[in-house]
């Protein structure tokens, strides 16, 4: 509750032009959010999407801001709606194919490669979920706002995920860096 | 899902580390829209305090035209020019004389009649230095 205080008197700050409140919120959020990013653009795009995911936090109504409860859940929300909406602008510019191909890209370390490419593997609306709680460390609830879904829904999904993480750890198909499935690519942080 | 689980621990420390990536600079749009809206808010508090100076002059004119006091005020003297028509409330005799003669080709400045008022001599045709003098007299 503390943190959420914090990050809600970051986020104020920052609006009102407080630089180090913005260095702050970064340094805490900035990673996880890309990651994040990177689950539905692709590393490359994933900055990009935060960044104006911030921008746009930073000019959002007074109103809106002063209702955030949560604001990791919001600050994901709205990462969430850029990447969408960059994905379907690639589509409209190069062609679903394209994008597509772009879509499976997930941060990783060099370490956890197999890890990685796990989860990269798994449908996106599966791989939100995942990346959201191990990655962002949000809750069901947390997610559940962050997806605009029902937090039975999202437990679900994460059921799911985790039955399929399972099964491809058992048949022994988790990727390495030369054979990516399905085009997943796997981006060293 | 229990914590001992490998598969959620092995996610674990991946998030951990993911998380843990140095993030690097804050984003150079970032920046400048947080020194936008910082000038934004510098603005957003100038206008509001000029908005409140305003407010507070208002209140102090409310105030002040509220406590001047309130007694009966004697009936205004018009001063006509000849055959004009043109009439005046006592307070604005100077410059109203001033604005007939511009607006009147035709008006005499030179002959003003008095045709009703306190202590003046009523039907007499004045100079604009007499009708002054008189009016200050009034």
């Amino acid at each position: 509750m503390h943190m959420q205080r914090d990050d809600h008197t970051l986020l104020i700050a920052m609006r009102r032009g407080d630089q180090a409140a913005a260095v702050a919120l970064w340094e805490r959020h900035g990673a996880r959010l890309v990651a994040y990013a990177a689950t539905v653009v692709g590393r490359g795009e994933a900055e990009d999407a935060v960044q104006e995911a911030l921008v746009r936090a930073i000019g959002a109504a007074h109103a809106q801001v002063a209702g955030v409860r949560d604001v990791p859940a919001w600050l994901v929300t709205l990462v969430r709606h850029a990447a969408i909406n960059r994905v379907r602008g690639d589509r409209r510019r190069r062609g679903r194919e394209a994008a597509v191909a772009r879509v499976g890209v997930c941060f990783a370390v060099r370490e956890r490669d197999d890890v990685a490419a796990r989860v990269a593997a798994l449908p996106r609306r599966l791989r939100e979920v995942v990346v959201l709680r191990h990655v962002c460390g949000l809750t069901f609830a947390q997610c559940a706002v962050a997806l605009g879904a029902n937090p039975n829904t999202v437990a679900g999904r994460y059921r799911e995920a985790m039955g399929q993480l399972r099964g491809l750890t058992e048949r022994g198909e988790a990727v390495e860096n030369e054979r990516t499935p399905r085009g997943v690519e796997v981006v060293h942080g | 899902m229990d914590e001992r689980d490998p598969l959620v621990a092995e996610l674990d420390a991946w998030g951990a580390d993911v998380a843990g990536v140095d993030a690097g600079p804050v984003p150079v749009g970032v920046r400048d829209a947080v020194r936008t809206a910082g000038k934004g808010e510098r603005s957003v508090r100038v206008r509001s305090g000029l908005a409140w100076l305003a407010a507070a002059a208002a209140v102090v004119v409310v105030a002040i035209i509220a406590a001047r006091p309130v007694g009966p005020r004697p009936r205004a003297t018009v001063v006509q020019g000849d055959g004009q028509g043109e009439v005046a409330p006592v307070r604005l005799v100077q410059p109203t004389m001033a604005v007939l003669m511009r607006a009147n080709a035709g008006f005499d400045p030179d002959r003003l009649e008095l045709l009703e008022g306190g202590g003046g001599a009523v039907g007499r045709v004045y100079t604009p230095r007499d009708a002054a003098e008189e009016l200050g007299r009034m």
